[in-house]
């Protein structure tokens, strides 16, 4: 084990020079942590930090700003649904308004032309019964007509002669209209 | 001393558990020619060192140039946002992240002076010598003072001797208590904490490394081996833990201190 012996012999030397206090600092390695530490501490001061400090500093900046940028887009989208909804909301308003209105004007419009179709039916229903009644009349006095002249014609075939046929027709009608009247 | 010569001779002493001595496990020999000087480099100065580069390299290779962060940047970001907020936010309020560079400083510079506890080759945290602890107590109570003068002007020792709200005769006793508190324990306590707990460490994890090395070697006592090596992986997860806690409780009670000087009225 030549490693080992001389490391053991190097270690055996330097215990036999052994002055060390386990306690107490040294000088010089007071010197060192002093000088070290000192330029440890001014490189983080000037060299180290500021430009890691910066750049976070801008991405803090920039991640606010994104923040503050999504919310603003969020208001402003926020505000145009609003707004939409308002117009929606009216545009349905007006559109139920119109819908409304042609409603009205529909049922105005249906009633007038009810009324006028009613009232030509009425017309024309008028129009047929006086219709039906004078060609009633007519069929009437011309049936009295030929009732009178048959009755008569009939009456003079039985008598052989000829009849008052003047006298016979007010006989004939007078007894229609007494039947007429008893009917 | 390396830790791989003390086990070494721990095993190669003709069986039996052999422990070296506390000088043994800390002593450092530095570069022979310049041997009692100020400026000797040893393994705790190499360590310091080696610390200013890894926390360099973390922002060297964190690239700042775009928005995203990527690769090496997430860790530097993260480190930044924790000192931020979970330190500075946290103790020293509106006006701490001008501290920002002192108190990450602190946090990395301990940190890497600690793990090298686990760092095969090294196995020894700077922080179980006095120097680096006692150094940084000391600048935290120098620091924590000027940021005391700066803002409150000489009446900061006044205020820090003579707390509100105390009967005056008390002052009799509480003053030089709190002076004591102030400005003698609390680099003190910040030295000593760092230094004992990883000095510590460091004993244990030689500990298991001597009784393992050692039990490998006396072959009736290999079955127990087993639980001595599960105990020193323990401890390397242990020292994993206390490096980043020690640096974590460094940072943030420098960071109390700091807002104690700088808003007297918390």
């Amino acid at each position: 084990m030549p490693l080992a012996t001389a490391l053991i012999i190097a270690a055996e030397g330097a215990e036999e020079a052994s002055d060390v206090n386990p306690i107490l600092p040294a000088t010089n390695e007071l010197f060192y942590a002093a000088v070290t530490f000192f330029l440890l501490w001014a490189l983080m001061k000037w060299v180290f930090l500021p430009p890691l400090q910066k750049v976070m500093a801008e991405r803090d900046d920039k991640v606010r700003g994104d923040l503050d940028a999504a919310d603003h887009a969020r208001a402003e989208a926020e505000l145009a649904r609003a707004r939409y909804d308002e117009e929606l909301s009216s545009a349905r308003a007006e559109a139920s308004r119109l819908v409304e209105d042609a409603r009205g004007r529909a049922e105005a419009k249906r009633a007038e032309i009810l009324a006028a179709a009613e009232a030509e039916i009425a017309e024309l229903r008028a129009a047929a019964n006086a219709e039906i009644a004078e060609a009633k009349a007519a069929a009437i006095t011309e049936l009295r007509q030929s009732v009178a002249s048959i009755a008569v014609s009939a009456a003079e075939a039985v008598v052989q002669h000829q009849l008052d046929a003047a006298a016979q027709q007010r006989v004939i009608e007078d007894y229609v209209n007494r039947s007429a009247s008893v009917n | 001393m390396s830790l791989l010569p003390t086990l070494l001779i721990a095993a190669g002493e003709g069986g039996g558990l052999h422990y070296p001595s506390i000088e043994d496990l800390v002593e450092w020999p530095g570069i022979p020619a310049w041997e009692g000087a100020f400026y000797d480099f040893n393994k705790i100065a190499f360590i310091n060192v080696l610390a200013v580069i890894l926390t360099s390299m973390l922002f060297i290779f964190s690239d700042t140039k775009s928005l995203v962060p990527r690769g090496f940047r997430n860790l530097a970001e993260m480190a930044v946002d924790f000192f931020d907020k979970g330190i500075i936010g946290q103790t020293i309020g509106h006006g701490g992240e001008k501290y920002l560079p002192f108190i990450a400083s602190i946090f990395f510079f301990v940190f890497f002076a600690n793990i090298f506890e686990v760092i095969p080759l090294f196995h020894m945290p700077a922080s179980a010598r006095m120097a680096t602890p006692l150094f940084l107590g000391v600048l935290t109570l120098v620091f924590f003072v000027a940021v005391g003068l700066k803002h409150q002007g000489p009446k900061y020792f006044f205020n820090a001797c003579f707390p509100p709200g105390v009967p005056k005769p008390l002052y009799l006793l509480v003053a030089p208590i709190e002076f004591l508190s102030t400005f003698i324990v609390r680099p003190f306590s910040l030295a000593v904490r760092l230094f004992a707990n990883l000095l510590a460490g460091h004993i244990l994890i030689v500990t298991f490394g001597v009784l393992s090395i050692t039990l490998f070697t006396a072959s009736a006592l290999v079955l127990i081996l087993p639980f001595s090596f599960l105990m020193l992986c323990a401890m390397v997860g242990f020292e994993i833990m206390v490096s980043f806690l020690q640096a974590y409780v460094f940072a943030i009670l420098a960071a109390v201190y700091i807002g104690g000087a700088l808003h007297p009225e918390h």
